[in-house]
């Protein structure tokens, strides 16, 4: 009959097996999740957190479809959306974090020329986002709790006037009943002066002041860090950027700032018809 | 000279074991999984492919040709069924109907990435490029035929054998770049598509001799196979496809015409033949067995000792050497007396690769297998487990008469694959 020596047979089995229960694994898709080039650690946290900060602000800039591109107005938010004072203290973090992307991926580009524009022009237009979006929101909220600065919002705009601005009937008359124009600055409150130099500054670099020396405030607030550019250079560097990606996307991007420049018109306009000084830098 | 059988299974398992162990030690987990244009084998696949220190079928042209010399009888074996696709593969396929159909829509659209009517399009197409995004898409084809003739003089052992197949290997996948972000279709915007679609032809030959050294029980097999390659072939490596030439055809300038066009840089969708590579070049392995008492056997295998493609309009290329050392060791003869029905094969291996040889990775890749097969007249039975540098395999099958069935479940670094073959073996 024949014998089989377990006690041999037995012990290779059990360590070959203990071999193999020690080194199993199949492909998990998860063992990708990694830093892919053209990236860094540094920045895909970073717009982790910007992106994290801006949904808790109530926005979010997705796009559900390639052909969203086309149309970056789809994204922009309910000014009632940007009207509280939470979401406009997020924006100064958000805007922190998208500097701190961009200059990550900046240097990823210039180290390495075949990585792809459109992270950089994604983020530019975050940014011109970010800064539009804080620019309406102090004039928001600067004028509680009369109602000074009315924004529209007008999703299905034909004419690409998304939004459209003005002051209130009130503010209206007491401009109207201001004899002399160095006094309009008067007819908004300090708060809604700040807004309207704040605003002005985030959304085109300027430096407005009041005509008259003596009406304060007269200095931006926001021309510290994080706040180091302005909204219509970043809409107008994502278009450039889209341009070398896709130019149809720029195309359309063009024609989006072009309404942005209308708003910033307006706000010019606004400013220099209420007795301030709206005065671009040399380098614009 | 009686040498208990004890001492080989002693000396084979820890040999195995060192091999495992010492190569655990020097490996790294995150290395490639080089792929050397090898002919691969469902049988082999199922045990990781620790297979050269076994190497007693047909296979044997590919993973040792010093194999071949263990073959006692004429052989002839004709595989019309070899397919390996990956499970991403076999999964996109089942509705490949409607991708196909919503690419057709989107290309003739004159607007494609504005036109409202085709916003479902665009959104099945990202929901599946999301889909893609985390698959690997492979599939691996043969249909290989070989002859072998074994030859006896003496106590010496010969075979020679021929052997031509035709085999195809292709994989897509998408390769992140850039940011991470939340919303995938900012994300995919700067990926890369990455293809690598290869068909090849060959024919060649191989022999092997295998001489017993008395008195000890061992035998020394060598064996030598060389082959002749026909190749055609068409990937971007060097300029991988990015999103943005799938989304802008004529390039950045947006001028039809010009070197940046996607036709220039890749191939004319219309055309895509055009763009093969078509290359002519040659191929040898060189292997040897040492194999005690049929109980325990070790191997070393250098495949592709030369090996070199001519492309008729681009560079050279070498085929990548690779040293093999394996062993195998049969448990089911060490019962006393032996299992005649029974195998039970312990199999490990080690891969050094030529185009990390200048790297600090010692060791490319550990393969560690087991084989069961229960033999019968008739029918015979197989199961067969392994590890893959870390990653499982499984494999089965049946061999039924001349009909020889198998499947395998390999797992590497990039994917899951799943094997099946038909092999008429007579």
């Amino acid at each position: 009959m024949m014998k089989i020596n377990y006690k041999r047979n037995i012990l290779p089995m059990l360590i070959f097996s203990s071999i193999l229960l020690f080194s199993f694994g199949c492909y998990d898709e998860d063992d990708d999740l990694v830093i892919a080039p053209c990236s860094t650690l540094e920045a895909d946290n970073a717009l982790k957190q910007a992106e994290a900060k801006l949904e808790s602000a109530g926005i979010i800039l997705s796009f559900d479809e390639p052909g969203q591109l086309m149309h970056p107005e789809d994204l922009l938010p309910d000014p009632i959306d940007l009207a509280n004072a939470e979401s406009q203290k997020k924006f100064g973090e958000v805007i922190e974090q998208l500097n701190i992307v961009l200059a990550e991926i900046e240097q990823e580009l210039q180290a390495d020329t075949s990585c792809s524009v459109s992270d950089q022009a994604l983020i530019n237009l975050y940014l011109g986002f970010v800064y539009l979006f804080d620019s309406i929101s102090r004039l928001l909220i600067s004028d509680d709790p009369a109602e000074t600065f009315i924004v529209e919002f007008n999703p299905d705009a034909t004419d690409n006037k998304w939004y459209t601005f003005d002051v209130s009937a009130a503010t209206h008359a007491k401009l109207d009943a201001t004899e002399d124009p160095l006094d309009y600055p008067l007819a908004f409150t300090a708060k809604e002066r700040q807004a309207i130099i704040d605003a002005a500054d985030l959304m085109d670099d300027a430096i407005v002041k009041p005509i008259a020396p003596e009406i304060q405030p007269r200095l931006s607030t926001v021309d510290q860090p994080p706040y180091s550019s302005y909204a219509m250079w970043h809409f107008e560097k994502a278009a450039e950027l889209f341009g070398d990606y896709k130019p149809d996307v720029r195309d359309a991007l063009e024609e989006f700032n072009e309404s942005i420049e209308e708003l910033r018109e307006w706000l010019q306009d606004g400013a220099e018809g209420w007795g301030f000084t709206y005065t671009l830098p040399p380098w614009r | 000279m009686c040498i208990r059988r004890d001492i080989f299974w002693i000396t084979g398992l820890t040999l195995i074991c060192l091999l495992v162990f010492v190569a655990n030690g020097f490996s790294d987990s995150g290395n490639t999984d080089t792929r050397l244009r090898q002919y691969r084998a469902v049988r082999p696949l199922g045990m990781a492919e620790a297979f050269a220190a076994i190497a007693d079928d047909g296979d044997a042209f590919y993973y040792n040709p010093a194999g071949l010399a263990n073959i006692r009888k004429l052989r002839i074996d004709l595989q019309p069924i070899k397919l390996i696709p990956t499970q991403d593969f076999y999964d996109e396929m089942r509705d490949l109907e409607q991708l196909i159909d919503d690419i057709e829509a989107i290309n003739e659209s004159e607007e494609p990435l504005e036109d409202p009517n085709l916003e479902d399009e665009r959104r099945r197409l990202i929901d599946r490029m999301e889909r893609l995004s985390q698959d690997n898409l492979g599939l691996d084809a043969a249909a290989p035929a070989r002859i072998i003739v074994p030859l006896h003089v003496g106590d010496y052992s010969l075979a020679i054998g021929g052997i031509i197949h035709g085999w195809s290997e292709s994989q897509v996948y998408i390769r992140r770049r850039g940011l991470k972000w939340a919303d995938f279709v900012k994300d995919i915007l700067d990926d890369e598509v990455v293809y690598n679609i290869m068909a090849e032809t060959s024919y060649g030959g191989a022999a092997a001799i295998e001489v017993p050294i008395q008195p000890l029980p061992l035998e020394l097999s060598f064996g030598l196979s060389a082959r002749r390659i026909y190749r055609w072939q068409m990937d971007d490596e060097d300029d991988p496809l990015g999103i943005e030439d799938l989304i802008s055809p004529d390039g950045k300038d947006g001028i039809e015409g010009t070197a940046d066009d996607f036709t220039e840089r890749y191939f004319d969708p219309e055309d895509p033949w055009d763009s093969v590579l078509k290359g002519k070049g040659y191929s040898m392995d060189i292997g040897t067995i040492a194999s005690f008492d049929d109980i325990f056997s070790l191997a070393v295998v250098l495949q592709n000792l030369v090996g070199k493609i001519e492309y008729e309009e681009e560079e050279d290329e070498e085929i990548p050497q690779n040293l093999g050392i394996s062993a195998a060791l049969n448990l089911a003869k060490l019962a006393t007396p032996d299992i005649p029905t029974l195998d039970i094969i312990l199999a490990a291996g080690l891969d050094k690769n030529d185009e990390t040889w200048d790297t600090d990775e010692f060791i490319d890749k550990t393969r560690l297998g087991l084989e069961i097969i229960w033999s019968l007249p008739s029918i015979a039975l197989s199961g067969r487990i392994g590890s893959n540098h870390g990653y499982l395999t499984l494999g089965t099958g049946v061999q039924l008469f001349f009909l020889d069935l198998d499947y395998a479940f390999f797992a590497d670094q990039g994917t899951n694959w799943h094997a099946f073959s038909l092999n008429l073996a007579f």
